[in-house]
């Protein structure tokens, strides 16, 4: 387990692949503040921000659940696809390495370079928000570090999601596809399940203009019963509901039922590929 | 212990595709095992089998004494090396450094020897070299260097030769002749260029359709392939009616070319050429080859079933 580990990380580090995170997650970090400066804070574009607090990392920390899982797939893609496609798994599994430990090291480095990739993008948006604005009242609090671990847990989750695709898609391309378009899914349907929730069970419709009568109606498209309480679980639980992944006391249901998604994605993983024959 | 592999009714299934039939094996010591097949044959399935890349539907093989049911037979495939159809070799790592990922795979901790070892495969001077620079004789002899890693008992090569320049079949034949006499390593080795395997093997085994037509040692094969004696003549269509009287096998290659399968003098084809009024042009010897005795196998093996 260890050599299959030892070298696992030998090669994404000589690969550059480590640089590579590094750097993209910087340059990540970098647009996230540039698209929060030019979204909220037009006036500060080509200036320095008067002030800025808490709200600002907040925001844009939120904002890398929705760069990070497209940067986790494109690394799942050229570091363990590859290794699939170039054959040079087989090397481990023919010096005797068991398949589990080949998933296990490479779910490993996936879920480190996932971590690294977060940390550095939260790097760059704090020292923004600590160095660059003329006045600052920005410090990193329990709010921050439980949101921080949140959208870790839930890139961690997709990272998870992705690895399997590629050891399981023959073609390491369609995993990619599936990978990204998974993440466009989840971020597109979010809003939709938001917008349906938001539907209200009745509403007022003026029947008469000249009396000025209203009269209560069933709205058709409220959703209630047991597909309300699927619909709920399924929003809360979603990455891209804000509500869900911000949590002033805890961890958010979203970073649990991600952790969830995680541990069932790596254990089923783990016991698949058992028997699994690659290219 | 005599032989380093053995395998014993080795079957493989894909669905109701039979890829594997009863493939029993013995792969001597210090040998150089041609493994001869069509493409399709079940050589590569053999190999991967062997590797641990595949498993096998029934049977079993034992490697350096141990079974593959033993749980020790994965810490005993460290003492075995191999290249399943391309050489797996990361294209973004230096040969140097895709020889220490393998090290680092079996768990060595010394990279003294890898100067070494890419100096067995001629790669001396290439090792900063990223490997996808490498022409394809380049890459399989980084294949083998990576395939040496752990100075291996056995070394499992599918097709090492497919694609490579006349150049690179003399580089890659020389570099497995010396790490067969040199390491003593045992190399099992599956081929389409059968002359090339001939000029390599010391055993032979014959496989079509997943099952064992022959094995045989090269001394075996020598007795066995036919003679032959190339007729350069005036006219076959003249001579063959006094070969079909006299009971002379031969095959017409042309109008005036013929093959005479028969340990018969040259005289005695002169005399018969005269008998037939054809005039004898040239003489030559030649024996069948690898190939030849290898069709002939599958015609007999396709004419019984």
């Amino acid at each position: 387990m260890i050599c299959s580990l030892k070298s696992s990380f030998y090669r994404f580090v000589r690969t550059g692949m480590l640089a590579k995170v590094l750097i993209f997650s910087a340059v990540i970090g970098f647009f996230v503040v540039l698209s929060t400066c030019t979204d909220e804070m037009m006036m500060y574009l080509l200036r320095r921000p008067r002030y800025v607090d808490n709200t600002f990392v907040i925001t844009n920390v939120l904002k890398l659940v929705y760069v990070i899982p497209f940067a986790s797939a494109v690394f799942c893609t050229v570091f363990t696809g590859s290794d699939i496609s170039m054959r040079a798994v087989n090397n481990r599994i023919a010096t005797g390495i068991t398949r589990y430990w080949v998933y296990f090291s490479e779910l490993i480095v996936s879920v480190v370079a996932t971590v690294l990739s977060v940390l550095t993008s939260f790097a760059v948006i704090f020292l923004f928000a600590k160095y660059v604005p003329v006045k600052e009242n920005v410090k990193i609090n329990k709010q921050i570090i439980l949101l921080l671990l949140s959208v870790t847990v839930i890139c961690i989750a997709f990272t998870a999601l992705f690895l399997w695709f590629q050891l399981f898609f023959r073609i390491k391309f369609i995993a990619l596809v599936c990978s990204l378009v998974m993440v466009l899914a989840v971020v597109i349907v979010s809003p939709v399940i938001g917008g349906l929730l938001e539907e209200p069970y009745r509403y007022h419709v003026m029947i008469d203009e000249e009396t000025e009568t209203y009269e209560w109606r069933t709205n058709p498209y409220y959703i209630g019963g047991m597909s309300r309480n699927v619909l709920t679980f399924v929003y809360d639980s979603s990455p891209y509901n804000f509500d869900s992944v911000m949590d002033q006391d805890g961890f958010p249901q979203a970073a649990v039922t991600a952790g969830m998604v995680f541990v069932l994605t790596s254990a089923t993983g783990m016991a698949s590929v058992k028997k699994k024959e690659f290219l | 212990m005599d032989n380093v592999l053995e395998i014993k009714n080795l079957c493989k299934d894909y669905g109701k595709f039979h890829v594997l039939k009863n493939v029993t094996l013995e792969i001597p010591n210090g040998s150089i095992f041609g493994l001869v097949g069509r493409n399709g044959a079940g050589k590569t399935t053999l190999m991967r089998i062997l590797t641990g890349l595949s498993e096998a539907t029934s049977g079993t093989y034992s490697l350096g004494g141990i079974k593959s049911s033993d749980k020790k037979i994965l810490s005993v495939r460290r003492r075995m090396g191999s290249i399943i159809e391309s050489p797996a070799i990361y294209k973004n790592l230096s040969a140097y450094d895709n020889v220490k990922l393998q090290y680092i795979n079996l768990g060595m901790t010394s990279f003294e020897s890898i100067p070494d070892l890419l100096e067995l495969v001629d790669l001396q001077g290439a090792g900063k070299k990223k490997a996808g620079k490498f022409s394809l004789g380049m890459k399989q002899r980084l294949g083998i260097a990576v395939a040496l890693c752990g100075k291996p008992d056995i070394l499992i090569l599918d097709e090492p030769i497919n694609g490579l320049d006349p150049q690179g079949i003399i580089q890659m034949r020389e570099i497995l002749l010396r790490i067969n006499r040199e390491r003593h390593t045992t190399i099992l080795i599956s081929s389409h260029i059968l002359e090339e395997l001939s000029k390599l093997a010391t055993h032979y085994a014959f496989i079509e359709k997943g099952e064992i037509l022959q094995t045989l040692s090269s001394s075996e094969l020598m007795g066995q392939v036919r003679k032959a004696s190339r007729l350069k003549v005036s006219s076959t269509e003249l001579l063959c009616p006094v070969f079909d009287r006299e009971g002379v096998e031969y095959k017409v290659e042309d109008e005036e070319t013929v093959d005479i399968f028969a340990d018969i003098t040259a005289s005695k084809i002169v005399a018969l050429a005269n008998e037939a009024n054809v005039e004898v042009i040239n003489i030559t010897d030649n024996n069948e080859s690898l190939e030849g005795y290898f069709m002939n196998l599958v015609a007999k093996r396709d004419g019984i079933s």
